[in-house]
């Protein structure tokens, strides 16, 4: 792992300098900042992408994801800081000609077909036309010669990543890609994200929908009020072990009482749809904990370790920066 | 880069700025603004001629001279054709009124979401990533915009021109300098637009767009009442109002052109409700490409310095 491993902490010296980082990164922001007028948007972020992987970026609502990756495909000019894409300054024709992006508000002229709307932006890129396999590629080739206008939300963020990799570009920013995809529709675009990496395209993924990113990132960053408070890679991220025991439906109130029954050095359990879930409970502890519960008169169905999932790593990353965080987890 | 080279790219850049002009057209095609637009100037031309055609089918009844005093007697002294010419150029000139106004709104109507209303709804944001620097979508746009207002008032204008010339038998003198004005006169109001889709919403693109027609139409008709009257002060704020956008000054000019020579002598007759004929300045000429110049080079800076 060349970024670093944790969050550095405010204003520690060791973050590495956009200049310094250089070359081998996709992307390297270094105390990326931006006001607009009184609000600040972002406070001073530091991240590192490597070329080929797959990164997701997470944050609640309003932290700033959207903000990112406008500095970084130039479309919105940062406070200051230093930030560096594909080796080169956001915006500069250069750049754009080897990077790819699909908006999170975009819109296509409706009047246009699809296959009309890649020969544009192909032409755009300086390359030859690729609408055939790209339409074939995100499944709409049957629909290629309809206006979009006549497309389905769906069917307008297929053509969307379509847009997105005309000319084969290094790096794809795809800002919420599949919050109009049904189930299948995500499943696709996760084979195709696959894909992409497999074949050494970069892809900046910014998501709310944390399975997905779970799934397809290797590497992520969670954002919140505009700065980085992790990064590093997904299994990382992940690794807190957590013991998950189904005991069913509990009474209103049981849990609290159950809770405040386990061994204290524990970190707090959670209680969601029948299942207690302890974090940070290693293996001999587990007799003790099933013997608790059974004690106090819980059926106990199943126990297992489960690997984190990302959601809750999330939620407890977020807990305390965000009052309301803890409460909807537990809801 | 070696010059070969810069030659590539310059017309790499050329293309996409053509491109995105084309775009402009094909929109209209596909939406049927262009049809419905053409549709509608055809049903206004078929009326003015129809009109035209009526009033001079009649019009060799002489007017009673005595009735109009010295002037009548002067105007027949003068020329035979005086009251036909007259008629005639007074026709014109409301007809052009109205085309250079509905030659405005339609570049206002349509320009105002040139920026700011494309970066609202989101189109603009995939074409301002692709390898084409802002100034060339800019332009692409322009000259999308331009193209259509060429087109529109030459058919517009010039079939009024035309219509006039045939019904009436009255030759103006320079009917195609006249035209080239009233192009300069859009060309103007779709700078205005330009810069102000730059950095303003598109509603308030709209509105500034055609305040300013108006406020520079009635400081025209303030600095005729003013001259009419000898009085220095509103000739002077009609005067002022013309810097503050010169489109009246050009439509002025291009009904300057429209008048005979025989008329100048009963130049106050001239001056009707839609402003009193101007002769052509190479100062007021000037200053309007400049003026047209400047708004676009603003909307370069304002729109490579927007967030979008």
């Amino acid at each position: 792992m060349d970024g670093p491993p944790t969050p550095p902490p405010p204003g520690a010296g060791a973050a590495p300098t956009a200049a310094a980082a250089g070359s081998t990164a996709a992307i390297v922001c270094f105390d990326l900042r931006k006001n607009y007028r009184d609000t600040l948007a972002l406070a001073g972020v530091d991240l590192r992408v490597e070329r080929g992987s797959v990164f997701g970026f997470l944050g609640p609502n309003g932290a700033g994801k959207s903000t990112l990756v406008k500095i970084l495909t130039g479309l919105v000019h940062p406070s200051g800081g230093q930030v560096e894409v594909l080796g080169g300054k956001p915006g500069s024709r250069a750049v754009h000609r080897r990077l790819g992006y699909l908006p999170e508000q975009f819109r296509f002229p409706q009047w246009l077909t699809g296959r009309e709307l890649l020969r544009l932006h192909a032409r755009l890129m300086g390359v030859g036309a690729e609408d055939a396999r790209l339409l074939e590629l995100v499944g709409l080739d049957a629909a290629g010669d309809r206006r979009i206008g006549e497309y389905s939300k769906g069917m307008q963020q297929r053509l969307g990543l379509a847009q997105a990799l005309v000319g084969d570009p290094e790096l794809v920013f795809l800002d919420e890609p599949t919050s109009a995809l049904d189930p299948i529709g995500r499943r696709d675009v996760r084979d195709i994200l696959t894909h992409l990496r497999d074949r050494g395209m970069t892809v900046f993924l910014n998501s709310h929908l944390l399975t997905e990113v779970e799934r397809v990132c290797d590497r992520l960053a969670v954002i919140d009020k505009g700065s980085v408070i992790a990064q590093g890679a997904t299994t990382d991220l992940l690794q807190v072990p957590g013991l998950s025991v189904r005991v069913g439906e509990l009474p209103v109130g049981a849990f609290d009482a159950i809770a405040a029954l386990l061994p204290s050095n524990l970190a707090p359990p959670t209680y969601a749809a029948g299942v207690i879930t302890l974090p940070g409970v290693a293996a001999g502890e587990v007799p003790a904990v099933v013997r608790t519960l059974v004690d106090a008169g819980l059926p106990v169905y199943e126990v297992a370790f489960a690997r984190q999932s990302l959601e809750e790593a999330f939620v407890q990353l977020l807990q305390g920066r965000h009052p309301g965080v803890n409460g909807e987890a537990r809801a | 880069m070696s010059r070969s080279g810069r030659l590539d790219d310059l017309r790499t850049r050329a293309d996409q700025v053509l491109l995105l002009a084309g775009l402009t057209w094909k929109e209209g095609v596909r939406r049927r603004t262009i049809l419905m637009g053409f549709l509608l100037t055809v049903a206004f031309v078929a009326l003015y001629g129809t009109g035209t055609y009526y009033a001079f089918r009649q019009f060799d009844v002489q007017p009673d001279t005595t009735s109009m005093g010295g002037v009548g007697a002067l105007g027949m002294a003068l020329d035979p054709d005086f009251y036909r010419d007259l008629a005639a150029y007074q026709m014109l000139s409301f007809g052009l009124f109205v085309s250079s106004f509905l030659s405005a709104m339609l570049v206002v109507f349509l320009g105002a979401g040139m920026i700011s209303g494309d970066a609202e709804n989101g189109t603009l944001q995939t074409i301002v990533t692709r390898p084409v620097a802002r100034v060339q979508v800019l332009m692409g746009r322009f000259l999308g915009y331009a193209s259509v207002l060429v087109v529109y008032t030459i058919v517009l204008s010039g079939s009024l021109l035309l219509l006039t010339r045939v019904f009436s038998g009255y030759a103006p003198p320079h009917p195609e300098q006249a035209l080239l004005l009233l192009l300069a006169q859009g060309l103007i109001v779709l700078g205005i637009v330009a810069l102000a889709t730059s950095t303003l919403p598109q509603i308030a693109t709209g509105i500034t767009g055609l305040m300013l027609f108006g406020v520079a139409f009635i400081g025209g008709i303030v600095e005729q009442i003013g001259t009419f009257l000898g009085n220095d002060t509103a000739a002077a704020i009609g005067d002022a109002v013309h810097y503050l956008a010169p489109t009246d000054t050009f439509f002025r000019m291009a009904l300057g052109r429209l008048t005979p020579g025989s008329m100048a002598l009963v130049g106050e007759f001239l001056t009707g409700p839609f402003g009193a004929p101007k002769g052509v300045e190479t100062g007021a000429l000037l200053y309007g490409l400049l003026y047209l110049a400047a708004c676009l080079v603003g909307a370069a800076l304002l729109f490579r310095r927007r967030d979008l």
